[in-house]
C-alpha cells in the first residue's frame, strides 16, 4: 500500500511537473525553447505586427535557401528584425557575401491590409 | 503546508502583484517607448521578451499594455484552474477517477516502432540541411540557454555526429525494440540539434508536439512507465486547446469574423488559399470550425467513443493547413504525434480490470 503511495505521488510529481512547464510559454506570451506559445495566427492582422513579409532578390531574382543556407520562412524573421534594429545594411551585407556572383541585393517589405503594398526597404551593390 | 493554505498564499501573493500592475506597472508599460519606465523594469522586460529590444519603435504602447493585462488575465486562469484541481483533490473520488485515468495505458511496441520510424523519415534530409545551415552562421544568435555553451555555432562536424548518433539510436530501436533506452537518447538529441537549427531568430514550432509526445512517450519506454503514455496524450491535446485559447485570448470574438483567415491566405498566397481567401462565408465557416476544434480536441480522451472523429477532424486541419497555406508538407509532422491517440495504446478490458483489483 505505502509503496503505491509512493509511486503515485512520483507520477502526480511528474505530471503536473509536465503540464507546468507546458503552461508557462502559455502564461508568460513567448516561446521557451522546446516549450513552444501555441500563437501562430492568433493576432488579428490588422495588427502591424503580423501583417507585412519581406523578401530579398538579388539581380532581381529572389535569393534561395541553396545560396543562403537560409529557409524562406527564416529569412523574413531575420529580414524584419535586422529593419526594426535599423540594420538593414549589415543584413543585406552578410546575405550578398553568400551570394556567388556580385550586383545589387534588395530588400523588399510587402504589407498587407485592404491592399497588397509593396516597398524597396534598401538596396546594396557590391562589385 | 496543507493545501488550502497553499492556495491561500498563492492567492495572496497575486492579488498583490496585480494591484501592485494596475497601480504602477501597468503606467511604466504604457511609457515604455518614451523611456518613461526605471532602468531596472526596461532591463527585466527586454530580458524577458528579447523582441522588444528590436521591436519596440514598432509596437504602439497600447499593444504593450493589451500584453501586460493578458500577462494578468492568464496567471488568473492559470491559478483559478490549479485552485479547482486541488480542491477537488481533497475528494477520494476525483483520487480514484484520477488514478484510473493515469492508468488507461499500455505499451504497444509497434506504435511506438511506427512513431519512431516517422520521426526519423521527417528529419531524414537534415544531413543535407547542415551544411546549408553552417553557410548561414554568420546570422547566428543563440536561444538563451545556448549563450551558456559559447556564442560560436558548432562546426560541421560535430552537428553531423550528433545527427549521426541519433540517426543510428532510432534505427536499432525499431530493429531492436528490447534497447529501451534508444529513443530516449535519441530525442534528446533531436531537440539539441533543433536547438541550434532555431537559433536564427526564427522559432521553428513544426516540432512542438513532436516533442510532447516524443520525449513522455520515449520515456515511457526507457522506464516502463506507462502512465507516461498518457502524459504524451494530455500534453498533445493540451497545446491544441492552447492554441485555441491564444486565438480567444488575443484577438477575441474578431478571430472568427473571417479577416484575420482572409488576410493570412494572402499573406501565404497558395493557389487554394488564394481561392478560398475570396469566398468571405467559407472564410467564417473556416475559422469557426478551426477555433471550435482547437478548443474541442482534448474530448478525445474524455470521449474515446468519437475517437476517429477528432483524429478526422485533426488530419483534416492539418492537411488544409498545407493546402491553403502551403505550410509544410503532407508529411506533416504535426500529422506524426496523433499515433499516440490511437486505440493500440489503450489498455484492454482484461487489463483495466486486473489494475483495478490491484487498487
Amino acid at each position: 500500500m505505502e509503496h503505491n503511495k509512493g509511486k503515485t505521488t512520483s507520477r502526480n510529481r511528474v505530471i503536473f511537473l509536465s503540464l507546468g512547464l507546458i503552461t508557462i510559454p502559455f502564461l508568460l506570451i513567448r516561446d521557451f525553447f522546446p516549450l513552444m506559445r501555441m500563437g501562430m495566427f492568433a493576432e488579428t492582422p490588422n495588427s502591424i505586427a503580423v501583417a507585412e513579409t519581406f523578401f530579398v532578390t538579388h539581380n532581381h531574382q529572389n535569393v534561395t535557401e541553396a545560396q543562403t543556407g537560409i529557409s524562406k520562412q527564416t529569412l523574413i524573421f531575420l529580414a524584419r528584425n535586422h529593419y526594426y534594429r535599423g540594420e538593414k545594411e549589415i543584413f543585406l551585407t552578410k546575405i550578398a557575401k553568400r551570394l556567388p556572383k556580385p550586383g545589387t541585393t534588395q530588400l523588399f517589405k510587402v504589407s498587407y491590409g485592404d491592399q497588397t503594398d509593396t516597398t524597396l526597404i534598401h538596396q546594396l551593390t557590391l562589385p | 503546508m496543507n493545501k488550502k493554505r497553499l492556495i491561500i498564499l498563492i492567492w495572496f501573493f497575486f492579488a498583490c502583484i496585480s494591484t501592485w500592475y494596475l497601480l504602477q506597472l501597468r503606467d511604466w508599460i504604457s511609457l515604455f517607448n518614451e523611456g518613461a519606465a526605471p532602468h531596472w523594469f526596461k532591463d527585466l522586460a527586454i530580458r524577458l521578451y528579447p523582441r522588444l529590444d528590436s521591436e519596440l519603435n514598432r509596437i504602439n504602447p497600447i499593444t504593450l499594455v493589451k500584453y501586460g493585462d493578458q500577462l494578468i488575465l492568464r496567471s488568473f486562469l492559470c491559478l483559478s484552474a490549479t485552485s479547482v484541481l486541488l480542491v477537488l483533490f481533497e475528494k477520494k473520488s476525483t483520487q480514484r477517477h484520477w488514478n484510473i485515468f493515469w492508468e488507461n495505458c499500455s505499451h504497444n511496441q509497434l506504435l511506438n516502432r511506427l512513431f519512431f520510424l516517422f520521426v526519423l523519415l521527417l528529419t531524414w534530409d537534415w544531413w543535407k540541411s547542415i551544411p546549408l545551415i553552417v553557410q548561414a552562421k554568420a546570422f547566428y544568435k543563440p536561444i538563451s540557454f545556448l549563450t551558456l555553451f559559447g556564442e560560436t555555432f558548432p562546426s560541421e562536424l560535430v552537428l553531423k555526429t550528433f545527427y549521426i548518433v541519433f540517426v543510428i539510436c532510432l534505427i536499432v530501436y525499431i530493429l531492436k525494440p528490447q534497447w529501451h533506452f534508444l529513443p530516449l537518447t535519441g530525442m534528446v538529441l533531436l531537440i539539441i540539434l533543433q536547438t541550434w537549427f532555431v537559433s536564427f531568430e526564427k522559432m521553428d514550432h513544426g516540432l512542438t508536439t513532436v516533442f510532447y509526445v516524443g520525449l513522455p512517450l520515449a520515456g515511457a519506454i526507457a522506464f516502463n512507465k506507462s502512465y507516461l503514455i498518457q502524459l504524451s496524450r494530455v500534453l498533445l491535446v493540451t497545446t491544441y486547446l492552447f492554441a485555441g485559447l491564444e486565438k480567444l485570448l488575443i484577438s477575441g470574438m474578431h478571430w472568427m469574423d473571417g479577416y484575420a483567415l482572409h488576410v493570412y491566405l494572402r499573406m501565404h498566397a497558395s493557389p487554394a488559399g488564394l481561392w478560398l481567401s475570396e469566398h468571405s462565408t467559407l472564410c467564417i465557416l473556416l475559422s469557426f470550425a478551426t477555433i471550435l476544434f482547437q478548443l474541442s480536441f482534448w474530448m478525445i480522451l474524455v470521449f474515446p467513443k468519437y475517437r476517429w472523429v477528432f483524429i478526422f477532424l485533426a488530419v483534416s486541419f492539418h492537411l488544409g493547413t498545407v493546402i491553403f497555406f502551403s505550410i509544410s508538407s503532407f508529411f506533416n509532422p504535426w500529422l506524426i504525434p496523433l499515433i499516440v491517440l490511437l486505440p493500440g495504446y489503450d489498455k484492454s478490458g482484461q487489463q483495466k480490470a486486473a489494475t483495478l483489483a490491484t487498487r
